[in-house]
């Protein structure tokens, strides 16, 4: 057994990663955090469709469809100013 | 604590306060640990280091959910190793994928090469926890706690492993030597 254990230490691997791995990382990286900064409209108009889907979601379940109308209501009153 | 550990701690925090530079020196310190667990899964470098790129993008934007206390190697290597698992799986049936033995050292000889031809073989079941315990050195513990399986299978795991290799190895020689 002993001359496996040799043989499997014997061909373990070097370095994997090319020297463009940490590069490739940062630009990644950069374009994550950017996000938000870069597009703060968008950002909130997502979160904000993806809140009213919530809501929607959650008056269905609970199946309170009866308030869906007043919901409405509430939603053009804020998007009418 | 020591030194490493307290600078590791440190720029974890960092990190978690979204600090770009610490995330990076932390990458830094185990990125080729990670890459080489995406490798034992896969046996692809170039599959290797995509999967360990996107593990780290993963674990940047998820770093909030690090426990205190749970080293950012180990939390790291689980996401890496998850992710290496579930492309294997999607994609080993679909095309075959192309295993490399060429893993960094171009002085490897031919029989380093047909060892690892043949680890590359051995299931991943059997594959993980033997590579995780010779090149890792990772603790049975560790090892059970990464992989979800409880020590005892991790040990028999790496002793059918280990008399698998032996007996593919043993009939390799006695080929080459007839």
């Amino acid at each position: 057994m002993k001359e496996i254990d040799n043989k499997i230490n014997q061909a373990k691997p070097g370095t994997i990663l090319s020297e463009s791995f940490i590069p490739k990382l940062r630009v990644a990286l950069e374009n994550i955090g950017s996000y938000n900064r870069a597009h703060p409209i968008q950002s909130a108009v997502g979160w904000s469709f993806a809140l009213v889907t919530a809501v929607f979601s959650v008056l269905i379940i609970t199946q309170r469809t009866d308030l869906l109308p007043d919901f409405v209501n509430f939603l053009l009153s804020v998007v009418g100013g | 604590m020591s030194d490493e550990l307290e600078t590791t701690s440190k720029l974890t925090e960092d990190a978690r306060n979204g600090d770009k530079e610490a995330f990076i020196s932390l990458t830094k310190t185990c990125m080729e640990k990670v890459a080489r667990v995406c490798l034992y899964v896969t046996g692809n470098k170039a599959i290797a280091e995509e999967i360990t790129q996107e593990a780290f993008l993963k674990a940047f934007t998820k770093i909030h959910s690090l426990k205190p206390g749970i080293p950012f190697e180990n939390w790291v290597i689980r996401i890496a190793k998850n992710l290496a698992i579930d492309f294997y799986r999607k994609n080993k049936r679909k095309l075959p994928l192309d295993i490399e033995i060429d893993w960094g050292d171009p002085n490897d000889d031919a029989v380093v090469l047909d060892v690892r031809r043949e680890i590359m073989n051995l299931p991943e079941k059997f594959r993980l926890p033997l590579l995780l315990d010779f090149y890792e050195g990772l603790t049975m513990g560790e090892i059970s706690k990464l992989l979800k399986i409880p020590i005892g299978t991790v040990k028999s795991r790496i002793f059918h492993a280990k008399e698998k290799m032996k007996s593919i190895l043993s009939g390799n020689s006695n080929e080459r030597n007839r």
